[in-house]
């Protein structure tokens, strides 16, 4: 198997809840687990475990959109961005989730880098929660990751999410959530991916992830998954296209129903 | 080369030892059946199957895709890429081969070289009449008997079992390769009369089969008893069928429609003339049935039944009352088309009863079978496409109400296998013989979305898992309300060689159902069961095996009504040219019935022994079996179960006094 810079992205958190309010900003499911993928990374799941950046030495630019059960009022978006410099990564990333009734978005600035077999990432975030007639509350949050290279095909990962409980508003009353990952994946093959993490974001209950990637062609790809905390799977389809990369998914909650999602990455021709 | 001497070795030791277990994933595949069932299996088919070809094991290099699927040890991946890899590159020299075919791990041939071997095709151009010469007999007897006197015994009661308390089973069966079969079953259960009353004619049950393969056009021909298996199971599957299980890529049905019925239960069979004949790409089949059944029959202005029955006990007055009173006529047939990589199939079956069947008046009952006739129909169909296949059946009944079951097996990788299932069947669907891959134990309002994987990471380690989405549209027995449910099974397996193997299996299964509680109506909860249980085995020395578990379950943790379960045993076996025996002891804990534990057991040869065991207690087994000449065999088995804490066993006219229960087994079979 040819060496490729590796960039194992511990993608976290199918379905993160960033608050305690409101549903996750971040896409969830499918690109998360992506992360553990020599393959597969591109720059919104390298985001997800920023010690994954320090093997993503590849400038790439990524966008997410997805609605939520098919309402307009939940649709989030995000865009991220990553920047290789000699000493490990940077990257961007902006989200937005709601509607103009009830938003969330959030800018975040992560670094990583690569200890060898082990690679280290953190970010800063700058959240915002705005609700119409309310007005808007703040806060500063920090996440950080480390990924192991288990083997050349198997790493595993932590991650964890506002370890210092970040809290917002005037009384200090909301707080977001911690949120404390576990991944592992496993390349079967430079066309089948395994990925699988046990989540357990504060104050819902444990969740255990798991996704498969397989490219059938050599540009098409086909995945699914399942996320046990809210027992909802997620079928989609991919194409690569001269670096470009997207994606088309749907995720299905038993009772709640389908969230239609779309990714278009791309990911500049690796350095050699 | 390490590997060559592996199987090399392996062989060896297998076919020296006379150890009669089934294959481990077998085992809980059965498990899985009896828990989905609440009761063992019955049909003994494959047990006998197994049997046989252990002492004539199947020849790799002319083996059918029939033979094959018979195992139950393979997929249809794994069967294709043997007929392909036998069709490009000729014969198997030696089993060792066998690691070249893809998808053929070195733990899919531990499961099944027992069954198999690998030598010159023999040109067998025998006439018909010959093979009722080179076959094989066997006669068989056995005895049973529970040593405690249950309340049904006691003769002061009005109610009470009328038969003495032994069950008494035979059978002669003569099998040439799987070419001819033919046969007599006799059975008697506890409680039943021999030779009086009800059962004036001897035992209580008697089956005869006569079953002939490929005899000129004719691909099956059956007269007696035998059993129909059509597509995936949506309109008729009267055989034993795994549905999900740590095999998560076995998910789909694989039968002929035809095989030969030779055990004791006495309702999944058809009695008559059925036959399969097959020209080129086409096969077709027909098959006819009458007998009769049992059920409660009603009188008023006009008569019908309220339920069929199906569990073949005839020991007390009122069972007696039901025995055999409606009949049951079946036909129907299908024509198939069978290529190499594809097969389609059209199916159809009816059913009459002489007397109307129509179920209690409840609201879970609204849409069951009503009437006199049954009648369904579907389209079957199976493709290989590269490292794809697809399958599937869709069916309707006489109300024009479907039901659809669509699935694919994906080779993504040779370490890696993938299997999806959809299935969609109506609420108002009726079958009276189907029997698919579902959550529900009938084939009816189930709309549900399997998903299963198979890595093989490393030489001798495997993991399986599964997730299993499903919903109930309508209500059911008590379920009071539409509700939707979900099951996840995670196994980790682990066997470096044929001397050691362990298991590590985690299951969550959430299904709802009626909790009684302070409303007027009882409505769907949640029930959560999470399973946890570590499995090992060790060959020691030369004769002697172990093998222990350990089960943990857990009942709707953290809710009001939690409970919580506790099983571990440890066994040793002993095998030797002559004898062989095994030891078992088990202790178990667990809050109540709703928190019971399966698992299996070694039995006598032919024999299913899967309780569920709840409350608090100690068990423990002996089994011996002893060649006493190449052709005559005994076999002895003593099993007890003793309550810590109670006084009283079981309920109704079970009730037996006392905090054991003791069995005991003599089981003699002559060949010749």
């Amino acid at each position: 198997m040819r060496k490729i810079s590796m960039a194992y992205i511990f993608c976290i958190a199918f379905f993160t809840t960033r608050s305690q309010i409101l549903l996750p900003d971040r896409p969830a499911v499918y690109s998360d687990i992506n992360a553990y993928s020599s393959f597969n990374k591109d720059a919104l799941s390298v985001l997800s475990n920023q010690a994954a950046l320090g093997s993503f030495k590849i400038l790439s630019v990524a966008f997410y959109g997805e609605r939520k059960f098919m309402l307009k009022d939940l649709s989030s978006y995000s865009m991220a961005f990553t920047l290789p410099t000699s000493s490990g990564s940077f990257g961007l990333v902006a989200h937005y989730f709601g509607s103009a009734g009830l938003n969330e978005s959030s800018l975040g600035l992560a670094y990583g880098r690569s200890l060898g077999k082990i690679e280290v990432g953190a970010q800063f975030n700058y959240y915002q929660l705005r609700i119409e007639g309310y007005g808007n509350a703040s806060t500063v949050s920090v996440e950080t990751g480390i990924i192991l290279h288990l083997t050349e095909q198997l790493q595993a990962g932590v991650h964890i999410f506002n370890p210092t409980g970040a809290t917002m508003g005037k009384a200090e009353q909301e707080k977001l959530p911690l949120i404390y990952s576990f991944g592992l994946g496993y390349d079967v093959s430079d066309r089948v991916y395994i990925g699988t993490e046990v989540q357990k974001v504060e104050d819902q209950p444990v969740s255990v992830n798991a996704g498969l990637q397989y490219a059938f062609e050599r540009k098409l790809f086909a995945r699914a998954g399942v996320a046990s905390a809210t027992s909802s799977f997620y079928l989609g389809v991919g194409f690569l296209w001269s670096g470009f990369r997207i994606d088309v998914n749907a995720s299905v909650h038993p009772t709640l129903g389908t969230t239609p999602s779309m990714l278009i990455a791309y990911n500049s021709p690796a350095k050699k | 080369m390490i590997r060559i001497c592996f199987i090399g070795w392996l062989f060896f030791f297998v076919s020296r030892c006379l150890a009669q277990d089934l294959p481990p994933i077998t085992q809980q595949q059965l498990e899985d059946v009896a828990e989905s069932n609440d009761e063992e299996p019955k049909d003994d088919h494959l047990l006998q199957q197994l049997e046989y070809y252990r002492k004539h094991p199947i020849n790799l290099n002319t083996a059918t895709v029939e033979e094959l699927q018979s195992l139950r040890l393979l997929n249809d991946l794994q069967i294709n890429n043997l007929i392909r890899y036998r069709s490009l590159l000729g014969n198997l020299i030696s089993i060792f081969e066998l690691q070249s075919i893809p998808g053929w791990s070195l733990v899919t041939i531990n499961r099944v070289l027992p069954y198999i071997a690998v030598s010159n095709p023999q040109s067998s151009k025998q006439s018909f009449l010959s093979r009722f010469h080179n076959g094989d007999n066997s006669l068989l007897f056995r005895i049973s008997r529970v040593l405690e006197k249950s309340k049904g015994y006691d003769t002061n009661l009005n109610t009470h079992y009328l038969g003495d308390r032994n069950h008494l089973a035979f059978r002669y069966r003569y099998q040439y390769k799987d070419l001819l079969y033919f046969g007599i079953t006799a059975d008697k259960d506890a409680g039943e009369q021999f030779f009086r009353g009800a059962q004036s004619k001897g035992f209580d049950f008697y089956s005869f089969h006569f079953f002939a393969r490929r005899v000129g056009w004719v691909k099956s021909l059956a007269i007696g008893d035998y059993t129909v298996n059509f597509g995936q199971g949506l309109i008729q599957w009267q055989g034993l069928a795994f549905g999900k299980s740590a095999e998560a890529v076995s998910i789909k049905r694989q039968s002929p429609a035809l095989s030969p019925y030779r055990s004791a239960g006495e309702f999944y069979f058809n009695r008559g003339v059925a036959v399969t004949i097959q020209k080129g790409r086409l096969q077709s089949t027909l098959f006819g049935s009458y007998k009769k059944i049992s059920g409660n029959i009603i009188s008023d202005t006009t008569e019908w039944f309220s339920s069929l029955g199906t569990s073949g006990y005839y020991r007390t007055p009122p069972e007696i009352a039901d025995r055999n009173r409606i009949n049951l006529t079946s036909f129907g047939g299908n024509i198939a088309y069978q290529s190499t990589s594809l097969k389609l199939g059209f199916n159809a079956v009816a059913h009459r009863f002489n007397i109307p069947l129509q179920k209690r008046n409840e609201p879970y009952n609204l849409y069951s079978i009503s009437g006199r006739n049954i009648f369904n129909s579907s389209l079957d169909y199976s493709y290989t496409y590269k490292n794809l296949h697809f399958f599937g059946e869709t069916a309707v009944d006489k109300n024009l109400h479907s039901a659809t079951v669509d699935g694919v097996l994906i080779s993504v990788d040779p370490k890696v296998d993938l299997s999806f299932l959809y299935r969609n069947i109506q609420a108002q669907y009726q079958t009276l013989f189907g029997n698919a891959a579902t959550e529900n134990s009938t084939t009816v309002n189930e709309k549900g979305f399997y998903s299963g994987l198979l890595i093989r990471p490393a030489t001798g380690w495997q993991l399986n898992a599964y997730a299993d989405f499903y919903r109930f549209p309508w209500i059911k027995y008590l379920v009071n309300a539409p509700s939707n449910g979900h099951e996840y099974l995670v196994q980790l397996n682990y066997q470096p060689d044929k001397l050691f193997a362990m298991y590590l299996r985690f299951r969550n299964k959430d299904k709802p159902t009626d909790i009684s509680g302070t409303d007027a109506i009882y409505h769907p909860l949640d029930q959560v069961k999470q399973n946890l249980r570590v499995h090992l085995s060790r060959q020691l020395a030369n004769r002697f095996s172990m093998n222990t578990r350990l089960e943990l379950l857990w009942l709707n943790p953290g809710a009001g009504n939690e409970e919580r379960g506790f099983l571990s045993y440890v066994e040793a076996n002993y095998a030797s040219r002559r004898l062989s025996a095994g030891l078992r002891f088990q202790y178990f804990e667990t809050n109540s019935y709703n928190s019971r534990i399966y698992v299996y057991e070694s039995d006598v040869l032919y024999s299913y022994s899967i309780p569920a065991f709840y409350d608090k207690g100690t068990r423990y087994y002996f089994n011996l079996h002893y060649k006493f000449t190449r052709d005559f065999v005994c076999y002895f088995r003593l099993d007890q179960t003793v309550y810590t804490s109670k006084e009283l066993i079981g309920s109704g006219l079970d009730e037996i006094t006392g905090n054991k229960k003791t069995e005991i087994k003599l089981q003699l079979s002559y060949l010749f």
